[in-house]
């Protein structure tokens, strides 16, 4: 199974997290055209490779992240929160040692 | 009957005597035998009937690769079918019986198949029974209607116990640095390697014993094991016996089978059988071995043809020597060592070597034990019913084999060469490659830089023990050197990828390299009509159904497998799968390389479906849901159902009433007078701050921006595609505040939706979101007696007169017990309704108050039946209707998609497909002749042409009390005014016959809605 690095819980198995999509689609504003709306909901690419999307770790801290995967051997090479602001919290991004020392860690049981 | 228990020898404890029960006869064994050694101990060469044809089996392996010895174990709710009699520990009181025959497996009618084998041959099935259905019976598929009862029965192997497992699984999670999968030279030293350098090493053997191949050799090797392993416990490894590693996945994790309790004879009640172990590992080390390769001959599947391997295993391990005389047939050099022992053990040994050359040192070996050595011979055909009394030998010549003459014998042993076991590294996507010099599928030297693993021993294709041994210590090393942690993700890089193999011996370390030989026959082709020679005796495939399988055009891997189901069986292909592929590259002209294999896939070895269920069995199967009205329902004579994980209440019968008289009398009360019905299960999210209400307006497609503090509104929220996701309330609390209530199916993804899009859309929005769905205990308090219900709790009833909580308003009131409440006066029912929610804890408190008032007036508390009823008289929608494939036009809501703002799906709302006129578009549903009953699932149709999809579909119905007579809801194309004069029956022809029904307005009962303003 795949093991997502949560920026703010930790490595975790991925039954925790939710996958959702392509995180490189950029929305449309809502009064956009159809056309527009067509293309950035039913069209995608599907790359053997490198590709950014987006998981939430429902299961956990209910963060939107942003994991960059390779759909052909599933090696993760980084993981952020998707919301900007947030993803600042944890910067430089996936460093343990910021996470362990600036926030205050999950309660483990 | 010339298998025998040696007087001395042996892993067994000797003075533990056991006795256990094969096919009701009392037997006896020692202490450390696999029920296969007992069983060849007494002489029982036949304990299994192949799948197929029924012929007689016997044991063929001594270990995971059994093709042949699969039992059934044990009896009543613990019968276990295909138990693997060589890997079975033999325990005190153990009870076995032969399979796929009767009366048993000595004297099996079902042998018939054998003599009719020839039309039984690969595709039989298919191309007998699989065909246009046009055809009038017995052909084709009808014939297989028919007959399969038949099949299914002559076919297969063992059966299954007709009750519930008795026994319990668990599963765990575990963590290490290092995972050697494997205890045998390799493993052990790979593992002490990597603990004395203070890794975390967990080691995993199948077996019940560490030392692999060293289990299976003399007694002088015994030094070295206990020595080796001694060490391996003193640094601190731990160590995991009778557990497979059957499969290896993504981020370093592995599945483990730890079978617990298969080798007791009274398990205590509370230890369970096998635990699932999801073990997440920084680096893996594979020394899984190798395991023996037969070859192809006519009837090699005799009882007492087997591996060279086993023999020596049943010699050295268990102390039984096979037989007194014996031939040997080899085309290696590893078949010179054991004929050697068998010899010094007492037996008369004939040595076969298909090569024309051998080593002089082994020459002289085998010689010294008069074994008697006889080059370019090879077996062509074993003799005997149901055991083999002989062999029909081959010759040598420039091109194939030429008959030579006969030997008698008592055991035919073989040996084609090795296969590593690479089945874990394959199942992680690399392909195993074919060394054509040791005749092997082997691991890529350089293996993916991603994957944290690498292998030693007997997988990397290494036949000396030593050789083995220093293998796992470089994999060892190597592991230090790469290896992360578990707890990290990222393992340390080193820049070059894991190699092994690198200063390989020659020929793996035997004098003379193998001779590729995978197949014994004459050129003669007459002689395979007699003589069928299997290359997986587990699913009885021959070498003609391959080459069958050839000519009709199955030529790659995948399709041979699926065609003739090579390697299909429980063994997973491990004996026959490199013979097939051998013998098809021969008939296609190609070669092993260029035929390849296919993937292999986990689990390694068979494991129980109970230990991949856990402890998530009956009850345990799925979590349960109650709400903090559970108890208090039950206590009111609630009938309980599931509604997705909850636990509702279904209907409150009283005496004498079913369920369906009970919804009735329910759904009368609610419409006459009060009922009161616990909604704790909708979802419910807080959502809070300065931009809540631009979050609110965006996400509904109906206009929220003008909703005033106090006031609710029901709303529909569409996906991005334009289809709907769910329908709600929103009720604003105050100027930067909202409560959202969600249906109850759809409560954890909208909550999930509202955060995507605050995270990865509008990170800009000052909102935040909560789930309160736990926090609030609520109520619908439903009729035209409500209000007068609720003025009597309240602690100010006039609070909750029409002019300070009118339709749809919400206000904070205070109960009359203190308890502090929220409500909303909206509907569900159509009726005149509250929405009553208090803290969760108190939500008994506020139970008891209300239904104190509504039981003095006749009123009564009512389920998710009458629920029912009820949305379905007003037509309201639920997850029945909005499956992920209705539009809002399509559910007549088309008037709540505002015009006038944007939201999401507001675009792609209007694309072409939601806009056809013709789509499915929500009805109400009347039988035409209104004493008749129609169900939800029925297709809708013209009522002269029922054929195919029809036009529509009907969703749900109900009794309506209301209206006297069945009522439901649907969806059917165009919509109910293109179907004003036609006639639409409810197909449902496994249930019942069609149903003529009226196509109407979805709004059933009081569609102008007067009953819920009043």
């Amino acid at each position: 199974m795949l093991r997502i690095d949560c920026p703010f819980c930790g490595l975790r198995d991925h039954a925790e997290f939710r996958y959702g999509g392509d995180a490189t689609i950029i929305y449309p504003p809502l009064e956009a055209a159809v056309e527009v709306w067509i293309e950035a909901v039913f069209w995608r690419e599907n790359p053997c490779g490198r590709q950014l999307e987006s998981w939430q770790h429902v299961h956990g801290c209910r963060l939107w992240l942003y994991v960059e995967r390779d759909t052909a051997t599933h090696t993760i090479y980084s993981v952020r929160a998707a919301a900007p602001n947030i993803a600042a919290l944890f910067s430089p991004p996936n460093a343990p040692s910021v996470t362990e020392s600036t926030l205050p860690s999950p309660k483990r049981p | 009957m010339t298998a025998r228990r040696l007087a001395t020898g042996g892993r067994i404890d000797r003075d533990r005597a056991l006795s256990f029960r094969w096919d009701g006869k009392l037997c006896r064994g020692y202490h450390g035998d696999s029920l296969s050694a007992a069983l060849l101990a007494h002489g029982e060469t036949v304990i299994a009937r192949s799948f197929k044809y029924h012929r007689p089996r016997g044991v063929m392996s001594s270990g995971v690769d059994e093709a042949g010895g699969l039992v059934t174990l044990g009896y009543g709710a613990r019968r276990d079918a295909n138990v693997n009699a060589s890997t079975q520990e033999l325990f005190d009181g153990l009870v076995a019986r032969g399979q796929n025959a009767w009366p048993n497996v000595r004297a099996d009618v079902g042998a018939i198949n054998n003599l009719l084998s020839r039309f039984l041959a690969a595709g039989f099935y298919y191309k007998t029974f699989m065909g246009p259905r046009l055809l009038a019976k017995p052909f084709g598929t009808a014939m297989w209607m028919n007959y399969e009862k038949l099949i299914r029965r002559a076919a297969g192997m063992g059966r299954a116990a007709r009750r519930p497992d008795a026994d319990g699984y668990d599963q765990a999670h575990g963590y290490c640095d290092v995972l050697v999968v494997g205890g045998g030279p390799a493993g052990l030293q790979a593992a002490l390697v990597a603990a004395t350098a203070g890794r975390d090493v967990w080691l995993v053997e199948q077996d019940r014993e560490l030392g692999g191949d060293w289990l299976s050799q003399p007694a002088a090797q015994e030094a070295e094991r206990m020595q080796l392993v001694a060490a391996v416990k003193a640094a601190g490894v731990r160590i995991m016996t009778r557990t497979t590693a059957f499969g290896l996945y993504d981020g370093g994790v592995a599945g483990l089978v730890q079978r617990l309790t298969d080798h007791l004879a009274c398990p205590a009640p509370h230890q369970p059988r096998q635990c699932f172990w999801t073990l997440r590992a920084g680096y893996t080390i594979l020394a899984t071995g190798a395991l023996a390769r037969p070859i192809a001959f006519g009837n090699n599947d005799r009882p007492m043809v087997m591996t060279i391997a086993a023999a020596r295993t049943y010699l050295h391990r268990y102390g039984v020597l096979l037989g007194e005389n014996i031939i040997i047939a080899t085309n290696n050099d590893s078949a010179y060592t054991p004929a050697g022992e068998l010899a010094q053990a007492g037996a008369k040994v004939t040595l076969l070597d298909a090569r024309a050359t051998v080593d002089a040192a082994l020459m002289a070996r085998v010689a010294a034990h008069e074994v008697s050595l006889h080059t370019r011979v090879a077996p062509l055909n074993a003799r005997g019913r149901r055991v083999v009394t002989g062999v029909d030998l081959a010759v040598a010549e420039t091109h194939g084999w030429r008959a030579h003459g006969m030997q008698p014998c008592d055991l035919l042993l073989v040996s084609g060469g090795w296969s590593p076991v690479v089945h874990l590294l394959s199942q992680r996507g690399v392909k195993p490659s074919w060394d054509a010099a040791r005749a092997c599928f082997i691991a890529p030297h350089e293996l993916p830089n991603h994957l944290p693993i690498t292998m030693a021993g007997a997988a990397t294709a290494l036949w000396q023990t030593d050789d083995c041994r220093s293998s796992g210590q470089v994999a060892g090393e190597v592991a230090i050197a790469r290896g992360g942690s578990a707890r990290s993700a990222m393992p340390a890089k080193s820049a070059a990828p894991a190699t092994h193999g690198a200063g390989a011996p020659k020929n793996g370390g035997w004098a003379r390299p193998i001779l590729p030989l995978y197949e014994v026959r004459v050129t003669n082709p007459a002689n395979e009509r007699f003589h069928k020679s299997f290359v997986d005796p587990q699913h009885d495939v021959t070498t003609a159904d391959i080459r069958l399988a050839q000519r009709e055009g199955f030529t790659s891997v995948e399709h041979l497998k699926r065609y003739t189901t090579l390697g299909m069986g429980p063994d997973g292909g491990k004996v026959g799968n490199v013979i097939g592929l051998a013998l098809m590259a021969e008939a296609v002209g190609s070669t092993i390389e260029q035929v390849g294999t296919t993937t292999f896939r986990p689990p390694y070895t068979p494991i129980a479906l109970g230990a991949l269920g856990g402890r998530h069995v009956g009850t345990q199967f799925k979590p349960l849901r109650r709400t903090p009205m559970h108890a208090w329902n039950l206590a009111h004579g609630a009938t309980m159902t599931m509604a997705g994980l909850w636990h509702r209440p279904w209907y409150f019968a009283r005496a004498g009433e079913d369920l369906a008289a009970a919804y009735c009398r329910e759904a009368t009360t609610v419409r006459a007078r009060v009922g009161l019905c616990d909604v704790t299960s909708l979802g419910k999210i807080a959502i809070q701050g300065p931009d809540a209400a631009t979050l609110i307006d965006r996400v509904y497609s109906n206009s929220f921006a003008r909703l005033a503090v106090g006031k609710a509104r029901y709303g529909i929220m569409l996906r991005d595609d334009g289809l709907v996701m769910d329908d709600g309330t929103a009720w604003r609390l105050g100027a930067h505040e909202y409560f959202m209530t969600t249906t109850t199916v759809h409560a954890a993804s909208v909550m999930a939706w509202l955060e995507e899009l605050l995270q990865t859309r509008w990170p800009d929005l000052k909102v935040h979101v909560t789930s309160v769905s736990e926090q609030w205990g609520g109520v619908a308090l439903a009729g035209p007696l409500a209000r007068a219900v609720l003025a009597e709790c309240v602690a100010n009833p006039a609070a909750v007169a029409h002019e300070n909580l009118p339709f749809m308003g919400v206000a904070d009131i205070e109960l009359l017990n203190g308890l502090a409440a929220r409500v909303a006066r909206i509907s569900f029912s159509g009726e005149m309704a509250y929405e009553i929610y208090v803290a969760a804890d108190y939500a008994t408190a506020m139970c008891d108050l209300l239904w104190h008032a509504v039981a003095a007036r006749d009123g009564c508390l009512y389920g998710l039946e009458a629920l029912g009823t009820l949305r379905i008289e007003k037509g309201h929608v639920t997850a029945a209707e909005l499956d992920g494939r209705v539009s809002i036009d399509d559910a007549g809501l088309g008037r709540m998609a505002s015009p006038r703002k944007a939201f999401i799906g507001s675009a792609l709302r209007r694309r072409p497909e939601l806009q056809r006129a013709e789509r499915a578009c929500l009805v109400g549903l009347k039988p035409k002749i209104r004493g008749q009953k129609f169900n939800a699932g029925a297709i809708l149709c013209r009522a002269d042409a029922i054929s195919g999809l029809g036009e529509g579909w009907v969703t749900a119905v109900t009794h309506s009390p209301a209206l006297g007579h069945w009522i439901g809801l649907g969806f059917i194309r165009g919509g109910a005014t293109a179907w004003a004069d036609v006639r639409v029956v409810a197909a449902d022809p496994v249930r019942t016959a069609p149903i003529e029904v009226e196509i109407v307005s979805p709004h059933l009962v009081d569609p102008d809605g007067e009953r819920m303003h009043g």
